[in-house]
């Protein structure tokens, strides 16, 4: 069975040499990861949706630059990889979220809020799609695991990655993806989610255990710092 | 050691977990914390390596049109533009629609209106999904649906007013027997029956004859609207209320052929005011608010149309005439219409951008008219 070996560098426990978007470097990594955590404060956000409320329509394309492109991978991935449903479902939020921006108190991120307002929609869209029967198939020794690529190896870990998230609840997935994908705290995601951080401990414990069993064979540490 | 060390390393990466207790669970099982901490990590790394694709160029776009639209109005109305560039082109379009209404008042609806309206409906157990077959008269109902649907968008908004008001409301409760609609929006390419009076687009002066289409797409909103445009009449009860995904589908003895078949024509309408009083708030609607279409497909073609999942789109066109939105209807499942059939359902619009002037349908390349958010 092919497995996949990950070198494990840098000072942030999830930087690595994992390829990234189209092979990244470690640094890339590291460099996208940090990208998605908030880079201005609270503050920031509510003085831009005041300017939005006075009129400016520039503060909002500020707001949509700022996190519009967060949005639309956790969207992405939430929806199991389909753009089209990531966009509508991106689209949908952000002029939601103008409509009612009235109602944006800035006790939290104007990110964490855009995401309460997106997932009701997503989680629902995703509830009456079909069932995924997603399996993680075996990976059986081919000629090329003597040598393989790294972008081959990347390639199909990527799979591999996204078909177990895939096969999570999608609330589960969904607590994962802003735990380990978007980097946020329980706090936030707590807010984000609208539920105690007790629940999302609980959800987040349950999918990673479903995943560490998806992905028992297939990603496997090489180097312990 | 009592907890598990998978469990002590996730919560030593999440900082839950203390250097020294860490240090202390390590000496106690060394190589199974070792492990679990480097897959542990492994796991975050592979998670937070997946693919962060930017916010298409696009989608940005449209959100920004839809928004900045919003503010729109205020800036327009604060220009200060001259009287006569609302008042000349409201004018012709006046006129253009008195051309259009007057001769359809002279028009006989004989046919539509002495056929029984109303389809039978044959409930079916399932998901929701709701069978009905139309009996024979069901082109004389295409007919009055159309002939119904063009007296609303064809009579300017006076003309409505004028109009007996339940004479309206009959020629309403026809339409595709879906009581308790507000108002049939728009229709494209509903077929004609050899009993149908003379085509619309007859109606109107210099249009030409639009190609057959083998695919009627129909728009209506389905809300309280239609008690306000014409309120003399009980109600009926709306049958197709509540759950979201609810469909209903009829059967009716369409023509098989697309060459007996003809489309109606995609000119503009006026808005009667109680629409458009509807429209300034749809654009604030939140998840509680939320507005219903009532989505019709009419498989006109000897075999059976098949839309695969997102095939089926709802455009939102701005004043300017450019798409600033669009959504994807019944993207979960593919969309199957036997031949000769039609198939409704209530499509629910959680948010309408501010921006939207115009709703269209689009499937598989074909489009209803527009009408009117």
């Amino acid at each position: 069975m092919a497995r996949w070996k990950v070198s494990l560098v840098g000072s942030r426990p999830w930087a690595g040499t994992l390829p990234g978007v189209d092979g990244s470097t470690p640094l890339a990594i590291a460099r996208n990861a940090g990208a998605a955590l908030p880079s201005k404060g609270h503050g920031d956000d509510r003085v831009l949706v005041d300017q939005v409320r006075a009129g400016d329509g520039a503060a909002y394309a500020e707001l949509v630059d700022r996190y519009g492109g967060r949005l639309h991978a956790m969207l992405l991935h939430l929806a199991g990889g389909d753009h089209d449903l990531a966009a509508e479902l991106t689209q949908e939020a952000f002029v939601r979220a103008y409509a009612n921006l009235d109602q944006f108190a800035g006790a939290s991120s104007f990110y964490t809020w855009i995401w309460r307002l997106a997932r009701n929609r997503a989680l629902d869209l995703l509830a009456r799609k079909r069932p995924l029967n997603v399996e993680l198939e075996p990976l059986g020794a081919t000629a090329s695991d003597a040598a393989p690529s790294a972008a081959l190896e990347g390639c199909e870990q990527r799979d591999a990655v996204r078909r177990a998230l895939e096969a999570l609840p999608a609330d589960q997935r969904e607590v994962l993806l802003l735990r380990e994908f978007d980097g946020l705290d329980y706090g936030e995601i707590a807010a984000a989610l609208a539920v105690p951080e007790g629940t999302v401990k609980s959800r987040l414990n349950r999918a990673r255990a479903a995943l560490r069993e998806r992905l028992s064979g297939v990603i496997a540490a090489e180097d312990v710092t | 050691m009592s907890r598990d060390p998978v469990d002590l390393a996730e919560a030593f990466l999440d900082g839950e977990l203390g250097a020294a207790e860490w240090e202390s669970a390590r000496a106690a099982d060394r190589e199974r914390c070792a492990g679990a901490l480097a897959a542990a990590r492994a796991r975050r790394a592979a998670l937070a390596g997946l693919a962060r694709p930017p916010l298409p160029a696009a989608v940005r776009q449209r959100i920004l049109a839809a928004t900045s639209a919003a503010l729109a109005p205020t800036q327009t109305m604060t220009a200060g533009r001259p009287w006569w560039r609302y008042a000349l082109p409201m004018a012709l379009a006046a006129g253009l629609l008195l051309a259009v209404a007057l001769p359809m008042r002279s028009a006989p609806r004989d046919e539509a209106q002495t056929a029984p309206a109303v389809a039978r409906r044959d409930e079916v157990a399932g998901d929701g999904l709701s069978e009905g077959r139309t009996s024979g008269p069901a082109t004389a109902q295409a007919t009055s649906e159309r002939a119904a649907a063009n007296a609303v968008m064809s009579a300017p908004p006076s003309e409505l007013a004028k109009r007996d008001s339940k004479e309206t409301e009959a020629a309403l409760a026809d339409q595709a027997g879906t009581e308790g609609l507000a108002e049939i929006s728009a229709l494209a390419g509903v077929p004609a029956s050899p009993a149908s009076p003379a085509p619309a687009t007859a109606l109107i002066p210099g249009a030409a004859t639009p190609a057959p289409s083998p695919i009627a797409l129909q728009l209506a909103w389905r809300s309280p609207m239609r008690s306000r445009a014409v309120d003399d009449a009980p109600r009926q009860p709306v049958e197709i209320a509540g759950e979201t995904d609810r469909a209903q589908e009829t059967a009716g003895s369409m023509p098989a052929t697309p060459g007996a078949t003809t489309t109606e024509s995609t000119l503009s309408f006026p808005v009667p005011p109680a629409v458009a009083s509807d429209a300034v708030s749809a654009g604030s609607s939140d998840g509680d608010g939320d507005r219903e279409l009532l989505v019709t497909l009419l498989n006109q073609t000897v075999g059976d149309l098949r839309v695969a999942p997102g095939g089926i789109r709802l455009i939102g066109v701005g004043g300017d005439g450019r798409a600033v939105w669009r959504t994807t209807l019944r993207s979960d499942s593919e969309t199957v219409v036997p031949a000769g059939r039609s198939l409704s359902w209530v499509q629910p619009i959680a948010v309408l951008p501010p921006g939207v002037a115009r709703l269209r349908l689009e499937v598989d390349g074909q489009r209803s008219t527009d009408i009117a958010p």
